[in-house]
């Protein structure tokens, strides 16, 4: 009955999506809108059980000295402080003033440092290992070079290869990537679908 | 009640139920014979491969091995990829049971997590096993996912990390920010400007489609049958497209 009940939810939920995709009729909709609410309902709860991932992982690592102490003490004051301002006063500037001068900075922070990351992956990329490290470099100096606005002016041909490069090589490869992603995404659904793939019933 | 089926099916898109269907049937086809004779012929992947080889290596050293199962949300349309890591995590798991090797786990999305936690509680809860893993939660946000992903591979200092499942800029930030540390980094996820700049940074990725042949090629059998649904889903669509440009060159089309 563990293997069975699961297994017969999700393949009449799953089907009944599909359902909801292909026919536009009222009932079908309806029944698709309540799996809906259900995802988020579901989605809300294991969100509270991540939140208490958190505390017990850093409390545990604040009593027995694991790692850093101090950062996981910050951690678990801000998330009670937050959680305590949330729900006592929602709507209030506190909230806001959290989010405007620690959240948003915090999270700038983070997205800037992607800017260097980007340039010291690329560099380690870039060094010329083997033809393929080659034709990277060489393809990417060149489209460096023929975005910049005097290019131009230096040769006709430059722009007119640089449409070529994104129109035919880039295109290509991208359609032919998106294609095999699609046809991963087909199969990996039809297993759970099908029940071929279940990694929310116990094998 | 002709009307009635002709109102239902004209609102229908007849050509995605139509793939549908003819996957559907491939892959109940493949499937049944994946499970009735054995083993397809695979090419190897080199992350799959170094992956066996790490759990062998773990086993023997004692190390730890880190997967972060990544950030997709479970319930939107990054379900199959998010399902490729929770894959990896549990082929982690189990051989964790089975050579008593330390693994950590990260996850980016309450319900990826929530799954994740499942799959690796399922692996140490096997009859007569101890081991499985222990995973940890940073915050629905990606950066957040990002920094507590980096401060555990600080803390726990594994033999490798395997980063596989969904990623968006986080994947890199995690994978290049734990690139100058003492251990081994593969992975891989399939959304296109992610997978590049992952592939950019990782020692060893796997790129778009490949991502999703992780449990046919770790430890499920079953999975083959899917994968080769998808090698000649691609046949068909290669076909589709020469016929295509012949027809539209001769000017019988478009």
């Amino acid at each position: 009955m563990k293997k069975i009940l699961p297994i017969t939810a999700a393949i009449f939920c799953g089907g009944l999506a599909l359902l909801d995709f292909f026919f536009a009729s009222p009932q079908i909709d309806a029944a698709g809108a309540i799996l809906v609410e259900g995802v988020v309902i579901l989605a809300a709860f294991a969100l509270l059980l991540g939140l208490l991932n958190i505390l017990l992982v850093h409390l545990r690592r604040m009593t027995l000295g694991e790692g850093d102490r101090g950062a996981s003490f910050v951690l678990v004051l801000a998330l009670l402080v937050t959680a305590a301002l949330g729900i006592s006063m929602p709507d209030s500037a506190s909230i806001d003033w959290l989010f405007e001068y620690i959240y948003s900075p915090l999270q700038s922070t983070m997205t800037a440092l992607l800017a260097f990351f980007v340039v010291s992956a690329a560099y380690r990329a870039f060094k010329i290992r083997d033809v393929g490290a080659a034709i990277l470099l060489i393809s990417s100096l060149f489209v460096l070079f023929a975005q910049l606005p005097f290019s131009a002016s230096l040769s006709l041909y430059v722009s007119s290869l640089r449409d070529w490069v994104f129109k035919v090589p880039v295109t290509a490869s991208m359609r032919g990537f998106l294609l095999g992603i699609a046809l991963g995404t087909i199969t990996t659904s039809l297993r759970v679908l099908l029940a071929v793939d279940k990694p929310y019933a116990r094998s | 009640m002709p009307s009635l089926i002709y109102a239902i099916f004209s609102t229908v898109d007849v050509v995605a139920l139509l793939t549908l269907f003819v996957s559907a049937l491939m892959f109940t086809v493949f499937t049944i014979r994946a499970r009735r004779d054995g083993r397809f012929p695979l090419r190897p992947i080199g992350v799959y491969e170094r992956m066996r080889r790490l759990v062998s290596h773990a086993a023997e050293s004692g190390q730890s091995l880190h997967v972060s199962v990544g950030s997709g949300r479970i319930g939107t349309e990054a379900t199959p990829q998010a399902l490729m890591g929770i894959t990896a995590a549990d082929y982690l798991a189990r051989r964790s049971t089975e050579y008593a090797y330390p693994l950590m786990s990260t996850a980016g999305s309450p319900t990826v997590f929530a799954t994740a936690h499942g799959v690796l509680q399922q692996a140490e809860t096997s009859p007569g096993e101890t081991g499985g893993g222990k995973i940890r939660f940073y915050g629905p946000d990606p950066f957040a996912y990002a920094a507590g992903t980096y401060d555990t591979l600080q803390e726990k200092a594994p033999l490798a990390h395997i980063v596989l499942g969904q990623f968006n800029a986080e994947g890199l930030w995690i994978s290049e920010a734990a690139s100058g540390q003492d251990f081994l980094q593969i992975g891989g996820t399939s959304d296109p400007s992610s997978a590049m700049l992952m592939w950019l940074s990782l020692d060893e990725a796997v790129v778009g489609e490949e991502l999703y042949a992780a449990g046919a090629y770790l430890h499920r059998p079953s999975h083959l049958g899917s994968l080769a649904t998808q090698d000649y889903l691609r046949v068909v669509l290669i076909l589709s497209i020469i016929v295509g440009v012949v027809m539209a060159s001769l000017g019988y089309w478009g």
